[in-house]
C-alpha cells in the first residue's frame, strides 16, 4: 500500500502530461489555414460586389445554381439538371435535396427565386442583371425543388451564365432592414465569422454543408496584406500559410524556393487597350490596326507580368481554350504601322492619350511601354492614371482615347464578345457597332451545338480583329504561393479560390 | 556650406538636367534591365532598362518645381492670412486661426490625398494640395511675428500719421517678420519633397513615364529585391536634398535670428 | 485652476472638430468618381446604379446631405459604410485602439532615443557626439517613412526572419505576439519623430542651460550633475511638453503611411481606403475620430502645460 501511495503523484503527473499532450495534439488536429489575400474585399454582397478580392471570399460561403469544375467545364452545383422549352424561351431548374444553409433552412425554390428577383430589382443595384435573364426575366417556383425562368429572348446560354457566383442564392435573413447583405447566409462550405471590416476575418467550417466530409478545413483565418514585400514575408516567415498573389517577378525566386510551392496557372483573362471609336482619328480602322502592329507584345508582357503570359496577335484566348481561333495577323511590324497611318492621312502620327488606372499598377507599367513602343511609329502619347472610381467614369461616357485593362474571369465564348462590342451593349465602352457582327452574336446565343456555336463565333472573332476596338495584349497567368504543407487547393485558370478541399499536412 | 554645396548642385541638375544627361531618361531597353552601377550606367538601370542617373538627373527638375511651388503657395497664402489674423480684430483672428486649426488637425498625408482625390492627380495639383497642408503652419508664425511687433512705436507712429492697413502690413510689419518665414521656407522645401515622395508612394504625384524621385523610390519598392540600387540611388538624391535645404534653414537661423545665435 | 480657459478651450475644439468634418464633407462633394458605381464596377448598367444612388441619398442637397450626417453622428450613428454595408461606428471603434497604440510605443521609441542624445549633444555643444546627433536627426527626417518601413521589412522579416512583417495582435491575447508586430512599425514613425524631437530638445536644453539661473546655480558650486537634473532638467521640460503636443499632429500623419505598409489595422489605413473607394461615410467617421484624438491630446497638453507652469496667463 505504502508503494502505491508513492506511486501515485507519479501517476498524476503522467495523466497531467498526457493530458497536455492529448490536448495539445488534439489542438494540432484542428485544421486551421492562415490566408493573406492581396487586397481588401469591398462588401460580401454577392449581388452588388464585383471585385475579385470579394468573390475570393463569397466563393466559399455562397453557391450558384450551376458551377464550373476545376477544369472550366459547366457542372450542377444547387441545380442537379436543367432543360430549356422547345421555344427556347423557357429553362427549367430541379434543385438538389437536403441542401442547407448555413442557419440550418433548407433551401428551396423559394429561396431561388427570391434571390433571383433580388438581382433584378433595380433598387438592389446589382451588376448581374443580365445574368439571370435580363430586366424582363420571369422566374417562378414551380414545386418546392423546380424553378423555371421565362425570357422575352431565347437565350440559350442561361446555365453558362448563372454559374457566376454573383448569382447566388441567399437567405433573406441575409438582407438588412436597408436592403443591404452585410454578411450574406449561404449554402456554401464555409460562413463568415469574427468579421473587422475589410482586413479580416475568419471563414468557419459551415456544419451543415451538404457536400459529405467537406470541407476538410475547420477555418480558414484570412488577412489582407496590400504591400507585396510585407505579404512575400509573412509568407516566408511563417506568418500565414498561403498568399492569393505573388507580384511577378518575385515568382522565379519563389519556384527555386524548397519551402514554398508556387502555383502559376495560364488565366482566363486578357489584357488590352480600348480604342475609342466615337472620336478621330480612331473611328479610321487602318489608325486601329497601325496601333495592333506597332505593339511588341513580348516586350509589353515583359514589362508588364515579367514574362509570365501569352502574347495574343489575334483575337482574346488563349491556345488553351476549347474556343482558341487560329486568326492572328498582328505581328509586330512597325513598318506596317507606319504605311497604314500614312494610309489614313497621318504620316506625321498624331497625339493620343493613354488611360491606365492607378488601381491597376500593372496596367500604367503597360501604359509606360506602349508609349515608347508608339513613339516609334509617331504616335505621341501622354498618360493619365486615375483611380478606378474616376477612371470607371471616364471609360462609360467615352472620355478617353484609349484605355488600358483587363478582362477576367471568361468562361464561355460568349463571354469574350457579347457584352463587350456588340452595338450599346453594357460594356460596349468603345462605340463599337457593325451589324453583321451583332448578328453572329445574337445567333450564337440561341445555340448550344458546339461545333455550331464555333463557326458562328469564329466569323465574329475574325470581323472583331480587322475592325480592332480592342488591341489585345496578352492572357497574364494567376499565381498562388503557399506553405508546402498545404494540399489539395487548386489554381483554376478562372481564378476562383476554393477552400473546400484544402487541408493542412502534418 | 555644405547646405549650399549641395543645393548648388541639385540646382545645376535641375536647371540644365535634360541638357547633360548620358542617356534619354525615358528610353527601354528591356535587353538590359536590373544592372547594376557600371561605367556604361553609372547608377544602373530599372525594370524597364532606362538608364537610372538619366533619371536622377531629369527628376531634380520635379522635385524642385514641387518644392518651390507648393511652398510658395504656402508662403503666400499662408503668410497673409497670418499677417491679417495678427494685424486685424479680435474675431478676424479668431475666424483666420480656427479655420488654421481645422487645417492643422488634419494629419498631413490625409489632408493632401483627400485633396489629391478632389483635384485629380498629377504633379501640378500635387504642388497645390501640399502647398495647402502647409498654409496654417506659415499663418501661424506670421500671425506670432505680427503679434510680437504690432504695438512697436514706429507701427503706431505709422498709423498716426494716417498710413492705410494694408501699407502698413508691407511696408513695416512684412520685411520685420520676414526672417521667421524666410528660415520656414527652406525648412518646408525639405518637408514638401518628402510629401510629393510620400503622395508618389499612394501612386498621386508625378505620373508616369516622368520621373521625380519620390515616384522612382515608389516604384523601386517592388524590386527592392530583384535590384536594390533602383531604391537607393533616388533615396540617396532625396537624402541629400533634405539635408542641404535643412542644414541651409539651420544655417539661416542662425544668421538671421540673433536670438538663437550662440 | 483657470475653468474658464478650459471650458474655452474645449469649445474651440469642437469648433474645430465640427469644421474638420465640414472640410471632408466638402472634398468629398468635388471628388470626381461616383460611389455607386464604384460599388457596382464596370458590370453594372445605369438603371442599377441609378437605383444604388437613389437608395444611398447621394443625390441629395449637399447641406441636407451634410445635416443628416452631423445629426446623426451626434447620436454615435455614422451610417454605413458604402462599400461593404457595415456599420461605421463598430468599424472605427475597433480601429482606435492600434492606431492609439502604434502612436504611443512609436511616441515613446521617439522620445527614448531623443532624450539622451538631445542632452547630451546640448552640454557639449560642437563635440563629436553633438555632430554624430545631427546626423543622425537629418537622416530620420531626410528619409521617406515608407521607404525605410519597406527597408526594415526586407531585412528583418526576409532575410533575418525575426520579426513578423505586418499584421496585429492585441495586446491582451498575447503581449509577446503585440511587441513582435509593432516593433517594426513603431520603429518606423518613431524615428522620424525621434529626428524632429531631438534637435528641440537640444535647443531647449541649450536655451535653459544658458539661463541666468542655471548659470547661478553653477555659481554657488552646486556639481554639475545636480545643475542639470534640477534645474535645467526640469524647465526644459516644459518646452518639451509643447512640442510633443505639436508631434502628436505630425505622428498621425505618419502613421497613414506606416499603417499602409504594414498592413496595420488602424485609423490611417481604414481613412486611407475609404479615399480610394470613394467611402465617404467611413472617411467621414475615421477623418472625425482622428481630429477628435489629435484635438484631445493638443487640449491635454495645453492644459498640461498650464500645470507645469502656472505662470502663464491667458487671455
Amino acid at each position: 500500500m505504502k508503494k502505491l501511495k508513492l506511486i501515485a503523484p507519479f501517476v498524476l503527473l503522467v495523466a497531467i502530461v498526457l493530458g497536455i499532450s492529448f490536448s495539445t495534439s488534439a489542438q494540432m488536429s484542428e485544421q486551421v489555414l492562415s490566408a493573406a489575400h492581396d487586397a481588401e474585399w469591398t462588401g460580401l454582397d454577392p449581388h452588388v460586389a464585383s471585385t475579385v478580392s470579394s468573390f475570393y471570399v463569397l466563393a466559399n460561403v455562397v453557391e450558384s445554381l450551376t458551377t464550373n469544375n476545376d477544369n472550366i467545364e459547366l457542372t450542377p452545383l444547387l441545380a442537379t439538371d436543367w432543360s430549356q422549352s422547345d421555344d427556347g424561351l423557357t429553362w427549367t431548374f430541379n434543385l438538389r435535396d437536403g441542401v442547407h444553409f448555413s442557419n440550418g433552412d433548407a433551401m428551396t425554390s423559394e429561396h431561388v427565386v427570391f434571390s433571383m428577383n433580388r438581382i433584378i430589382n433595380p433598387e438592389t443595384g446589382s451588376g448581374r442583371v443580365a445574368s439571370v435573364g435580363g430586366p424582363d426575366a420571369v422566374w417562378e417556383a414551380v414545386d418546392s425543388h423546380t424553378v423555371s425562368v421565362t425570357t422575352p429572348e431565347p437565350n440559350a446560354i442561361l446555365p453558362v451564365l448563372l454559374a457566376a457566383r454573383s448569382t447566388s442564392i441567399v437567405h433573406p435573413d441575409s438582407v438588412d432592414e436597408n436592403g443591404v447583405i452585410v454578411v450574406p447566409i449561404g449554402t456554401g462550405p464555409f460562413t463568415v465569422e469574427d468579421l473587422d471590416g475589410t482586413i479580416s476575418m475568419r471563414l468557419a467550417k459551415n456544419e451543415n454543408y451538404w457536400q459529405e466530409g467537406l470541407p476538410l478545413l475547420d477555418a480558414v483565418e484570412i488577412t489582407v496584406i496590400q504591400e507585396e514585400a510585407a505579404r512575400e514575408a509573412a509568407l516566408l516567415g511563417g506568418e500565414v500559410d498561403f498568399v492569393t498573389s505573388i507580384a511577378p517577378q518575385s515568382v522565379q525566386a519563389l519556384q527555386d524556393n524548397p519551402d514554398v510551392n508556387m502555383l502559376v496557372s495560364p488565366a482566363l483573362a486578357y489584357k488590352y487597350i480600348g480604342l475609342n471609336l466615337t472620336r478621330e482619328p480612331f473611328d479610321d480602322a487602318r489608325v486601329r490596326q497601325a496601333i495592333a502592329y506597332a505593339i511588341n507584345r513580348d516586350d509589353l508582357c515583359a514589362a508588364g507580368d515579367f514574362g509570365l503570359c501569352t502574347p495574343l496577335y489575334g483575337g482574346p484566348i488563349d491556345t488553351g481554350s476549347p474556343w482558341h481561333f487560329d486568326y492572328a495577323p498582328y505581328s509586330y511590324d512597325p513598318d506596317k504601322a507606319r504605311a497604314l497611318l500614312a494610309e489614313a492621312g497621318l504620316a506625321d502620327g498624331f497625339e493620343m492619350e493613354l488611360m491606365p488606372t492607378s488601381t491597376y499598377q500593372d496596367t500604367v507599367r503597360q501604359a509606360q511601354v506602349l508609349q515608347a513602343q508608339l513613339a516609334a511609329v509617331g504616335i505621341t502619347t501622354t498618360i493619365n492614371a486615375p483611380e478606378w472610381a474616376e477612371w470607371l467614369e471616364l471609360e462609360g461616357n467615352y472620355r478617353y482615347d484609349g484605355y488600358i485593362c483587363s478582362w477576367n474571369g471568361l468562361v464561355d465564348v460568349e463571354h469574350y464578345f457579347y457584352l463587350q462590342h456588340r452595338t450599346d451593349e453594357v460594356f460596349n465602352f468603345t462605340g463599337y457597332s457593325n451589324p453583321d457582327f451583332d448578328a453572329l452574336v445574337e445567333q450564337g446565343r440561341q445555340v448550344s451545338d458546339f461545333d455550331e456555336r464555333y463557326a458562328i463565333y469564329e466569323q465574329a472573332n475574325q470581323i472583331l480583329v480587322d475592325a480592332v476596338p480592342y488591341v489585345y495584349f496578352y492572357n497574364p497567368a494567376f499565381t498562388r504561393a503557399m506553405s508546402p504543407r498545404v494540399q489539395g487547393y487548386v489554381l483554376r485558370s478562372d481564378n476562383a479560390n476554393l477552400y473546400m478541399n484544402t487541408y493542412l499536412e502534418g | 556650406m555644405f547646405g549650399a554645396f549641395v543645393l548648388l548642385i541639385v540646382v545645376v541638375m535641375g536647371l540644365f538636367g535634360p541638357a547633360i544627361t548620358p542617356y534619354d531618361p525615358n528610353g527601354m531597353d528591356f535587353s538590359d534591365r536590373f544592372a547594376n552601377p557600371s561605367f556604361e550606367h553609372w547608377m544602373g538601370t530599372d525594370d524597364f532598362g532606362r538608364d537610372i542617373f538619366s533619371r536622377v538627373v531629369v527628376g531634380a527638375r520635379v522635385s524642385l518645381q514641387v518644392g518651390f511651388i507648393a511652398v510658395t503657395v504656402a508662403t503666400v497664402v499662408g503668410a497673409w492670412l497670418g499677417l491679417i489674423a495678427g494685424y486685424s480684430t479680435r474675431l478676424t483672428d479668431e475666424v483666420i486661426m480656427r479655420a488654421m486649426d481645422v487645417l492643422y488637425a488634419f494629419p498631413a498625408i490625409l489632408l493632401a490625398i483627400a485633396i489629391m482625390a478632389a483635384l485629380g492627380k498629377g504633379i501640378g495639383n500635387a504642388m497645390i494640395a501640399i502647398g495647402i497642408v502647409y498654409i496654417p503652419i506659415f499663418a501661424r508664425i506670421a500671425r506670432g511675428a505680427v503679434l510680437g511687433i504690432r504695438n512697436e512705436e514706429f507701427i503706431i507712429a505709422a498709423r498716426a500719421m494716417g498710413a492705410g492697413d494694408i501699407r502698413i502690413l508691407l511696408t513695416h510689419i512684412l520685411p520685420n517678420v520676414l526672417s521667421p518665414i524666410i528660415v520656414e521656407i527652406t525648412l518646408s522645401l525639405a518637408f514638401a519633397i518628402l510629401a510629393e515622395a510620400a503622395l508618389s508612394f499612394f501612386g498621386l504625384g508625378t505620373q508616369p513615364p516622368d520621373p521625380s524621385w519620390g515616384r522612382m523610390l515608389a516604384e523601386g519598392r517592388a524590386f527592392f529585391r530583384q535590384s536594390g540600387w533602383m531604391g537607393v540611388f533616388p533615396g540617396l538624391a532625396i537624402f541629400f536634398t533634405v539635408m542641404g535645404f535643412n542644414f541651409l534653414g539651420d544655417g539661416l537661423r542662425d544668421a538671421l535670428d540673433p536670438k538663437l545665435r550662440r | 485652476m483657470n475653468y474658464q480657459y478650459v471650458v474655452q478651450r474645449l469649445l474651440l475644439a469642437l469648433v474645430v472638430v465640427l469644421g474638420i468634418t465640414f472640410v471632408v464633407f466638402m472634398i468629398m462633394q468635388i471628388v470626381p468618381g461616383d460611389p455607386a458605381r464604384v460599388i457596382l464596377g464596370p458590370y453594372a448598367s445605369d438603371e442599377s446604379v441609378a437605383g444604388l444612388r437613389d437608395r444611398l441619398g447621394l443625390d441629395r442637397p449637399f447641406f441636407e446631405q451634410y445635416l443628416t450626417w452631423l445629426s446623426k453622428a451626434a447620436r454615435g450613428d455614422f451610417g454605413q459604410s458604402l462599400l461593404n454595408g457595415q456599420e461605421v461606428a463598430p468599424q472605427l471603434h475597433g480601429r482606435i485602439g492600434p492606431s492609439f497604440e502604434l502612436a504611443i510605443v512609436s511616441l515613446v521609441i521617439g522620445l527614448v532615443i531623443a532624450f539622451p542624445i538631445g542632452i547630451i549633444s546640448a552640454l557639449k555643444p560642437g563635440s563629436a557626439i553633438d555632430i554624430i546627433a545631427t546626423v543622425f536627426s537629418q537622416i530620420g527626417v531626410s528619409i521617406p517613412s515608407f521607404w525605410m518601413g519597406i527597408l526594415l521589412i526586407i531585412v528583418f522579416s526576409l532575410n533575418l526572419e525575426l520579426l513578423p512583417p505586418s499584421g496585429y495582435t492585441p495586446i491582451w491575447e498575447d503581449a509577446g505576439d503585440w511587441l513582435a508586430h509593432i516593433v517594426l512599425p513603431a520603429f518606423t514613425a518613431g524615428f522620424v519623430s525621434a529626428s524632429i524631437q531631438t534637435r528641440f530638445i537640444r535647443s531647449a536644453m541649450l536655451d535653459v542651460l544658458n539661463a541666468n539661473y542655471v548659470q547661478t546655480a553653477r555659481a554657488k558650486g552646486l556639481n554639475e550633475r545636480t545643475v542639470i537634473m534640477r534645474h535645467a532638467l526640469r524647465n526644459a521640460l516644459i518646452n518639451i511638453v509643447t512640442i510633443i503636443g505639436l508631434q502628436i499632429t505630425a505622428l498621425f500623419s505618419g502613421i497613414v503611411i506606416v499603417e499602409v505598409v504594414f498592413s496595420w489595422p488602424g485609423l490611417g489605413r481604414l481613412a486611407f481606403n475609404a479615399v480610394e473607394e470613394r467611402d465617404y461615410p467611413l472617411l467621414q467617421g475615421a477623418v472625425m475620430v482622428v481630429a477628435i484624438l489629435v484635438t484631445l491630446v493638443n487640449l491635454f497638453v495645453d492644459l498640461l502645460y498650464f500645470l507645469l507652469d502656472p505662470r502663464i496667463e491667458y487671455a
